[in-house]
């Protein structure tokens, strides 16, 4: 039984350091992110420095193919309405690898944000090394920058990612609103359910 | 006639053979797997709407039949899910391994709880070798040989 023991939690050990590559530590709030240069689905490529008058940014990783995802498109589409105004718009990341999941492919995240009237540009992370960099492991996951990029807040968008009738805390917005107002960020980081990043074969 | 009403019995009676499911609140869990007892534990955390948690559930039930008459459990944890949406896929596929159903709603309460560094994503799968008082955790789609390996060797 002892043998078991070991070899087992030899064994994980052996897992837990072939996952570590994917599993690394990312931003934390208070950490100064670093910008990027990722296509957008008009072509170009684009970074955060590009947009104008920014007072920070609200960087969401998203995709097509996640039903979570998809959930929140709605609210997010909300937010850089009322949030780009007020220089806090959205930059929305696919960071999923495309060929395991066609759905997010780059042809159809065009369609999607067509077919949707996404009014932020919807970026494709190809080399998954920014998404990496930021340590984000599901979609939807956002990460809240302040103009000097650094993190504010990193989550979720509020407390109800499925129904967006049962919302009782909307943590981003609160988040955002801070900032805005000169203040604090009451509530830095909070958890919800999403669906995993999906990782190209290394 | 007589025929058929036997084919419609057997078609109907089929949800009936599917596995009754264990409807919990997170501290159940947090309890199961603090067991200090003889047994290896592996709790797989899915739901239905979770693409590669669908691809890789019907491969763990696998393994874990596979590991029957060991001291070995596995549980299939849906959290995020509708419990008609879980029974039906539980039926459908022929679950046998044990499948809990998590009735929480306050995801940045019970996330937390189940690994600190845990963010939501799923799946994940957490492993508690007997005696050990931590769970190694897993983040994502494992592959058949991953999961098959790690119980192998572990039993050999």
């Amino acid at each position: 039984m002892k043998k078991f023991g070991f070899l087992f939690t030899a064994a994980l050990a052996l897992l837990l350091f072939v996952n570590a590559g994917v599993d690394g530590p990312g931003y934390k709030v208070g950490d100064t992110a670093q910008d990027f240069e990722l296509k957008n689905i008009d072509g170009s490529m684009m970074s955060l420095s590009d947009i104008q008058d920014a007072q920070g940014y609200i960087v969401i990783f998203t995709c097509n193919h996640c039903p979570y995802a998809v959930a929140s498109e709605d609210r997010i589409i909300a937010l850089d309405k009322k949030y780009k105004k007020k220089g806090f718009p959205v930059v929305a990341i696919q960071p999923n690898d495309t060929q395991a999941y066609p759905t997010d492919s780059f042809e159809n995240m065009k369609k999607r944000a067509k077919d949707k009237g996404f009014t932020f540009p919807y970026l494709i992370d190809e080399t998954q090394e920014v998404t990496k960099s930021y340590g984000a492991t599901k979609t939807p996951h956002v990460y809240l920058l302040d103009k000097n990029r650094k993190v504010q807040y990193i989550g979720a968008i509020d407390n109800s990612v499925k129904d967006p009738k049962a919302v009782t805390e909307t943590f981003l917005a609160d988040a955002i609103d801070a900032l805005i107002a000169g203040k604090d960020v009451a509530v830095k980081e909070t958890k919800a359910v999403g669906c995993s990043i999906k990782w190209k074969e290394q | 006639m007589k025929k058929l009403i036997f084919v419609v019995w057997l078609f109907l009676s089929v949800p009936a053979l599917s596995q009754d499911i264990t409807t919990v609140k997170i501290e159940q869990v947090l309890n199961e797997m603090d067991k200090k007892d003889d047994t290896t534990r592996v709790l797989n955390l899915w739901a239905t709407w979770c693409a590669p948690c669908v691809k890789e559930l019907p491969y763990f039930d696998a393994v874990s039949q596979a590991n029957q008459g060991k001291k070995f459990k596995m549980i299939l944890l849906a959290v995020e899910d509708e419990i008609a949406k879980v029974k039906r896929f539980v039926g459908l596929k022929n679950i046998q391994t044990e499948v809990w159903y998590l009735d929480e709603t306050d995801a940045n309460m019970w996330i937390p709880k189940i690994d600190p560094n845990w963010q939501g994503e799923l799946p994940v799968t957490l492993f508690r070798s007997a005696g050990a008082s931590e769970n190694t955790f897993h983040s994502g789609q494992m592959t058949r040989e991953e999961l098959e390996n790690t119980i192998k060797q572990s039993l050999n």
